[in-house]
């Protein structure tokens, strides 16, 4: 998994990511992603959300559906729904295993 | 009935040698009925008796589907005497892969009842205006006061659609676009008021004339809201994940196809005398016969490791389907071609004892685009091309035993937990980085350091790739690296079931292995090497043998009947 420069557990900082990872994705789009704009505005393919819902969960090392970007359709409210699916996952690494 | 090869051995005498032209379940019934746009009768009530439904329902639901390569294999003993056969009744698959992965436990129960009752499900996601681009599937469901739904528009290539007695069916449910705008429906053909539904003419086709490809045309169809299979908007979601299995299964049991291409090819050129020598003899029929068996092993090398991999790690359905439905189907239709060749005349001939032939040189060309075309495996692995290079450079591990070995334990077959994206995760391609650290014969080592590099340069290309490259309107050098990586990955397999084999076994050989990964470089770079004469002597004594013992010519060697 990559080590980030950010904490990608606390949403503010993964968005901030996230909005650069996606700009990658709009190589026409001349303002700066907006987190709080509805990405199918930004008229990704459903190819581009495979693209970039691999790309993601490739990065981040947890568990990104496709389906995911839809059911949380802006940036901001995809890093918020990351990072407690992150926080969630290092909290049960940290906890004992139950018998 | 437990065990795999009982079962096999049980359907192979259930279905007679093929070869016997009085054989109501053989190669001349299967011809004949052909004729007729039909399959065998005999053979459909041989398959009724055998249960053969049963395959297709998971244990838990009382079928005896455990594992996806057992069903494949069972399968092949149908695909090896009649594809058309095959694809009728394989095609049960297509539906209720949907049942199985987002259908509630009553809709399970219902869909394991009917199959396990030698009844019909059919599957109604496709619309010929479409093509592979479901996701804008136009047939419409639109949500009534009463919470029923009424249906709207037309389905087309529907196998079977006549004679279904259930239905699995992706509508829109809403007009926005997106991957949350259809549902999955699931309901009895009883419910097809012929007032509200016209059923389409028969849709005729080149080959697998046998299969009934029908039609509807709905409108104002009502059927109650219980018939949504999962949670409305989830449709295309689920399709994307449940196809992994039939595009990995279909594919695989089609190797059976070219068995007996291949099989008839020997019958005909073993027995036919040219130029005072047997036609078998000539180096142009021994080349030709040894690459297609040496294709048949490469194929069925991929489709163990795939059909394993759902169950072994499968995340990686979603890079394996597209792999093998694009690379299998392509092996598959070139071989028969090139035998083809091999049969001269006797290749279009619709009698005589090698009548055969011809059908399934017409029988095998739906793999390439039927379900899923090639041209569209490519685009569907592309977005992920790069995260799972750049992971196999970065984690590199040698592939799970499981994936290959002859025999192996698999964890159970967890459909709900199919993945639509891998995250780079892809056992195959991380172990093409370290499959030099094994010993390998002297005669393999160079043609695997050969993939090696290649999945290195292809590596370098590929993770260099930005995001707008890997749109469907991708460049054709582009949509070439995916095709590539195919190659790697069957490559991989290729060693890995080497790795594995039991000493003493003609898996366990260097030969066979040289042969495929020659095979394989010559997938990318048409002018490849040839096999070298004491390659070709190895595979076609090998082939010979099995010939005259009738076993088959994929890696199982199993008895024929």
């Amino acid at each position: 998994m990559t080590t980030f420069a950010f904490d990608p557990t606390v949403p503010a900082q993964l968005e901030g990511w996230l909005v650069e990872r996606l700009a990658e994705y709009l190589p026409d789009l001349s303002e700066a992603v907006d987190p709080h704009r509805d990405l199918g505005e930004y008229g990704l393919d459903s190819i581009a959300v495979v693209a970039f819902a691999a790309d993601v969960e490739e990065r981040l090392g947890t568990a990104v559906d496709p389906g995911a970007i839809w059911d949380h359709p802006t940036i901001a409210r995809l890093a918020e729904h990351l990072a407690s699916e992150l926080a969630a996952a290092a909290g049960a690494d940290e906890r004992p295993q139950a018998a | 009935m437990t065990g795999i090869w009982s079962r096999t051995d049980h359907l192979e005498k259930l279905l007679g040698d093929p070869w016997d032209a009085g054989n109501p379940a053989g190669f001349a019934a299967a011809v004949a009925a052909d004729e007729r746009e039909e399959t065998a009768a005999a053979a459909e009530a041989a398959l009724d008796d055998f249960g053969l439904h049963a395959e297709f329902v998971p244990r838990a639901l009382g079928g005896r589907l455990e594992r996806v390569d057992d069903m494949v294999e069972l399968m092949r003993s149908v695909y090896r005497r009649d594809p058309a056969l095959g694809l009728g009744r394989g095609g049960q698959l297509l539906p209720t892969v949907h049942v199985w992965t987002a259908g509630s436990p009553e809709q399970r129960r219902e869909a394991a009842g009917l199959l396990l009752d030698n009844r019909r499900i059919t599957c109604a996601v496709h619309e010929l205006a479409h093509g592979n681009d479901i996701s804008a599937s136009s047939f419409a469901a639109r949500r009534a006061d009463d919470g029923a739904l009424r249906l709207h528009g037309r389905k087309e290539s529907i196998s079977n659609f006549d004679r279904a007695d259930a239905l699995v069916v992706l509508a829109r449910t809403n007009e926005s676009n997106g991957p949350r705008s259809h549902s999955l429906l699931f309901f009895g053909a009883d419910l097809l008021d012929p007032a509200r539904v016209r059923v389409l003419p028969r849709f005729r086709s080149v080959g697998m004339r046998g299969l009934r490809l029908g039609g509807m045309a709905a409108d104002g169809l009502e059927v109650p809201g219980s018939a949504l299979l999962g949670a409305e908007g989830t449709g295309v979601d689920t399709v994307v994940r449940a196809f992994q299995v039939t595009r990995i299964a279909f594919p695989a049991m089609s190797t059976a196809v070219l068995d007996t291409a291949l099989r008839v090819t020997l019958h005909h050129t073993r027995g036919r005398v040219l130029y005072g020598r047997p036609a078998a003899a000539l180096p142009i029929v021994r080349t030709t016969l040894a690459e297609a068996f040496a294709d048949l092993l490469v194929c069925e090398a991929l489709c163990r490791a795939a059909t394993r991999a759902l169950q072994v790690c499968p995340q990686a359905g979603s890079v394996h389907a597209p792999t093998v439905k694009y690379l299998v189907a392509g092996l598959l239709t070139d071989a028969v071609e090139r035998l083809s060749t091999v049969m001269g005349s006797e290749f279009y001939r619709r009698d005589g004892e090698h009548a055969v032939f011809q059908k399934l040189a017409r029988d095998i060309r739906p793999v390439a685009f039927a379900h899923i075309a090639r041209a569209a495996c490519l685009s569907a692995l592309l977005p992920q091309l790069p995260g799972l290079l750049g992971r196999s450079r970065r984690d590199p591990a040698p592939a799970p035993d499981a994936l290959f070995a002859a025999e192996a334990d698999l964890p159970a077959l967890d459909l709900p937990g199919l993945r639509s994206v891998a995250g780079g995760r892809d056992p195959l391609a991380a172990s093409l980085p370290t499959v030099l650290d094994e010993e390998l014969p002297s005669a393999v080592r160079p043609l695997a350091e050969d993939h090696v590099r290649a999945f290195a340069a292809l590596t370098e290309t590929g993770t260099a790739l930005r995001p707008p490259q890997l749109a469907i309107d991708a460049e054709v050098p582009v949509r070439r690296l995916a095709a590539r990586y195919t190659v790697a990955l069957a490559a991989a397999a290729c060693l890995g079931v080497h790795r594995t084999a039991a000493s003493g076994d003609f898996l366990a050989r260097p030969e066979w292995l040289v042969a495929a990964l020659t095979r394989l470089s010559a997938v990318e770079r048409p002018s490849g090497a040839q096999l070298p004469p004491e390659i070709e002597d190895a595979l076609l004594e090998e082939l010979g043998d099995r010939y005259d013992r009738g076993l088959s010519f994929g890696l199982s060697a199993r008895p024929y009947a």
